[in-house]
């Protein structure tokens, strides 16, 4: 048996579901069906925290930019030869979230080893049904069968990933409730995101640049930390470095607290107009990283910008 | 009788099922494997249930059309076993369609049902009808297989007839809405080819019209009509208003016309001859190199390429060169693109002293456009000046240029650049290839970009191909295979990815001697990914190569078969249970 657990006919089948959704297809209701049933599956054996070797490659949040999530396969090469780590809002705000989760939630099991998946604030039911996720799966599958498949995934998603015991992962930030990494051990995930306490703060928390200690996110939900929390929290836990996502940042990455702690963001031009960049960064076995800035990926039906003759037609 | 095979995975009766489904992906899906269910009832339910049943397909949305139109054209004939006047009622309902492209295709088709019937007077007799209903139908749009199907047809019929037909693309050339108007239009070059059956009064006439018509797509297509005119002996007996109609088109105050025209002005100066060319044409194609509109600059500079064949030496040296020095600077980068796909062809015609002077320093700007897309291009033609003015020269400023583009910053200018390598090795040899080019290469197959490290792979293969191992050997592959102690392990994949890419290009004793031990170093490397490789590499290796490799490479996969990666440990026992 292959360490992805699935069948030799079943490994046929994913291999080609990857190749249609390399190809911008989509799944049809029964094969989401079965993909989300067999992500469970695997998902529901990773703890809470998982432990993930390097060398690697940290991508922050997608947002639904399928055509960018295939232009970041471009820059930072395909699995399962790159490793890789998402940390987490695949959906919402873009137009394609249906794609960009199916083809990472296929990648992960088919390559379950070399692909770590989080859990970003907008893989909540709440969330996304609001900013975009729900009415896409009715727009492309006609019912909400589709987008409940899904959302039951969601739950499953681990919440932190530390890389070589140095660098600590997740997609928003730090919670008040959590001094030690053992603590996040204990919580129970399989759930809706709570609007507060740890779950939440973990998923929606940002780093506050300049004044110290918590502050009062103007989210609504998780907290502002400063960098003498930044400090105690790596110390404490014996750690190098934070890694988060959730913010959006114009040079796709941006370093606060001295270096301690990093933001990435992977949707370019997010929403298609915020003209930022996006990043990638590689992480080596000496855990030297490398950041890789990149731009949208040409659209392929974007209206030429030089004047040509058009076609005649009344 | 063809006989279809069934691939798609579904019995027969439920993609007959789902040619009604409600879901439009379903009955596209059965319509495009109408054939399929046609070759499985056989000719004779197909002619009498399954076509009767496409008419009821005809309301459909146009997406549905679009593939019936084409899965009607590919064999049906055969399959409704000949019996092809079955096929026309169907064709022509699918005339009436808002599609264009449907009812184009449908027409085409019925021309082509028109030529397979054996009985000439039934060919007359259904046509006409065809044409006349189609022609007498309430909605506009079915003029359009009316002008496609009259000149197919117009010498086989009755001479009665053929007035009647005449008359039908009169009334079509005159028709109040323009849109019709645009069909006779598009299609009189198909019309005038029968003169003189069509007679010269009526082609002068219905010319005279369109060329006063006020809308400009109308006035547009008497460009073809000329061609097609100036093949037949009309053009022997009206050569005067040709050339002149020609030239109220080349001075039309639409652009549209006038760029229509340029278009196809070296299909004119085919027609005309050269001596004609270059007495009435030439000074327009001047012209036009000047004109206002960026649309006209670009369209001229692009057709310097075929047109220069009509000029000589002289006429380049003082009329045309100097006209391109201010298309060289024009601020639209697309005028500057055309001007680097095409002026390297006047190279070979001025000859070397004359390309040094004139062209070398056009050239040279264009090399250092701030639009790569510009540098490229010319990239592409250069094989044209190196002819005329040889690689040495020339390299001092290509190679800059390369190395300018080579680091441009964005990796799609990098990618396309390193295609630019195969154009030169193929032109001109591995001279081309100098220390610094080769450096260049070894940086694209170390760049930041993975899709930028492939291409270089895949160029490295092709250079393999047209260059010979041996030289590659020598200059190139020791260097790549020294990726194997670069840290980052997205860079030590390239040598495994190197392998697999030329592998065909290979030898066994190569192979023992340079990858083998290539292999067995790297199945020791510390990350998983790279052993995993490994494993692919090496069963691709042993089943293309066979021979005396395979035992050897049995054993590194052996090697990896207690890897503490599970990946890696199934990959190489697959591997090994495979051969």
């Amino acid at each position: 048996m292959n360490p992805s657990k699935l069948s030799n006919s079943e490994l046929g089948n994913f291999d080609k579901y990857i190749e249609d959704l390399y190809n911008g297809l989509l799944l049809s209701e029964n094969d989401v069906k079965l993909m989300c049933q067999k992500a469970k599956e695997i998902l529901v054996d990773e703890p809470n925290i998982v432990a993930v070797r390097a060398p690697l490659t940290i991508c922050g949040d997608i947002h639904g930019q399928f055509h960018d999530l295939i232009e970041l396969f471009r820059i930072g090469g395909r699995l399962p030869e790159t490793n890789y780590l998402f940390l987490g809002d695949y959906v919402d705000r873009g137009s394609q979230s249906v794609e960009t989760f199916s083809l990472i939630l296929c990648l992960k099991i088919r390559y379950k080893d070399r692909l770590t998946v989080l859990r970003g604030n907008h893989e909540n039911r709440e969330i996304n049904k609001i900013y975009g996720f729900y009415d896409e799966c009715q727009r492309k599958y006609g019912n909400e069968i589709v987008w409940k498949h899904f959302t039951d995934v969601f739950g499953y998603l681990p919440l932190v990933a530390i890389v070589e015991n140095s660098i600590f992962c997740t997609h928003g930030g730090l919670s008040p409730a959590i001094e030690t990494v053992d603590q996040i051990k204990q919580l129970n995930r399989i759930q809706d995101i709570p609007h507060d306490g740890a779950i939440c703060d973990l998923l929606w928390s940002d780093p506050e640049e300049t004044k110290m200690g918590w502050g009062v996110s103007p989210r609504g939900a998780g907290w502002t930390w400063g960098q003498d929390i930044t400090d105690k929290f790596l110390h404490q836990n014996k750690l190098k470095l934070i890694a988060r996502a959730h913010q959006l940042v114009m040079e796709g990455f941006q370093h606060v607290h001295q270096r301690k702690t990093v933001t990435i963001f992977s949707a370019p031009n997010y929403c298609y107009r915020c003209g930022n960049q996006a990043c990638i960064v590689e992480v080596d076995d000496q855990l030297k990283m490398s950041f890789s800035q990149y731009e949208p990926a040409p659209r392929d039906n974007e209206p030429q910008t030089t004047r040509r003759v058009p076609e005649y037609f009344l | 009788m063809p006989k279809i095979e069934n691939t798609t995975g579904m019995p027969i009766n439920l993609i007959i099922d789902e040619l009604k489904s409600d879901d439009i992906r379903k009955r596209i899906h059965s319509v495009k494997h109408l054939d399929l269910i046609a070759s499985t009832i056989g000719p004779e339910r197909t002619k009498n249930e399954l076509i009767p049943f496409i008419q009821e397909l005809l309301d459909d949305d146009d997406e549905v059309l679009i593939e019936l139109v084409e899965s009607l054209s590919k064999n049906f004939i055969e399959l409704v076993g000949g019996q092809v006047q079955v096929l026309l009622p169907t064709f022509e309902a699918l005339c009436r369609v808002e599609d264009a492209q449907v009812r184009e295709k449908a027409a085409n088709q019925l021309k082509k049902c028109f030529t397979m019937l054996p009985d000439q007077k039934k060919v007359e007799e259904l046509s006409m009808g065809i044409i006349k209903r189609l022609n007498d139908s309430d909605y506009y749009l079915a003029k359009n297989a009316v002008v496609i199907l009259v000149p197919s047809i117009i010498n086989q019929v009755s001479q009665n007839n053929q007035n009647e037909l005449i008359n039908i693309i009169l009334k079509i050339s005159q028709d109040q809405i323009p849109q019709v108007r645009k069909f006779s239009s598009m299609y009189f070059q198909d019309f005038v080819k029968h003169f003189p059956i069509v007679n010269e009064a009526f082609i002068q006439n219905t010319l005279n019209s369109f060329i006063k018509d006020e809308q400009d797509f109308i006035r547009m297509y008497i460009v073809d009509a000329l061609i097609a005119s100036s093949k037949t002996a009309f053009f022997q007996k009206q050569q005067t208003f040709v050339l002149n109609m020609f030239k109220q088109l080349a001075e039309d105050q639409s652009w549209r016309v006038r760029f229509y025209f340029c278009d196809k002005l070296a299909d004119i100066g085919d027609s005309v001859g050269k001596e004609s060319y270059r007495k009435n044409f030439q000074n327009y194609h001047l012209k036009f190199l000047q004109d206002n509109e960026p649309e006209m600059k670009s369209i001229a500079a692009l057709k310097i390429e075929k047109l220069c064949s009509f000029m000589d030496a002289e006429e380049i040296m003082n009329k045309l060169i100097p006209l391109l020095k201010s298309i060289q600077s024009d601020q639209n980068s697309f005028v500057r693109n055309s001007l680097a796909s095409s002026v390297l062809s006047l190279s070979p015609i001025i000859g070397k002293k004359n390309s040094s002077e004139q062209i070398l320093p056009i050239f040279l700007t264009l090399l250092k456009d701030q639009d790569s897309e510009v540098r490229i291009t010319l990239f592409k033609k250069l094989s044209l000046i190196t002819s005329v003015l040889g690689v040495d020269s020339l390299s001092q400023s290509v190679i800059p240029a390369l190395t300018e583009l080579a680091q441009d910053k964005n990796w799609r200018i990098r990618a396309s650049t390193i295609e630019v390598l195969s154009f030169f090795a193929r032109a001109i040899g591995p001279e081309f290839l100098s220390d610094k080019v080769l450096k260049l290469l070894l940086d694209w197959l170390g760049d930041k970009v993975y899709a930028v490290r492939q291409t270089a792979i895949q160029q490295t293969a092709l250079l393999i191909q047209i260059l010979g191992i041996q030289w590659a050997d020598k200059n190139l592959l020791t260097k790549i295979w020294g990726f194997q102690s670069i840290q980052n392990y997205l860079q030590r994949l390239t040598v495994l990815f190197t392998i697999t890419q030329i592998a065909s290009s290979l030898n066994n004793d190569y192979i023992l001697k340079t990858i083998l031990p290539l292999l067995q170093q790297m199945s020791k490397d510390s990350v998983a990914n790279i052993r995993s490789n490994v494993c692919k590499t090496s069963i691709l290796l042993a089943k293309e190569k066979g021979g005396n490799v395979v035992e050897p490479l049995k054993k590194v996969l052996q090697s990896l078969c207690d890897d503490q990666d599970a990946e890696v440990k199934y990959q190489a026992k697959s591997a090994l249970e495979s051969l």
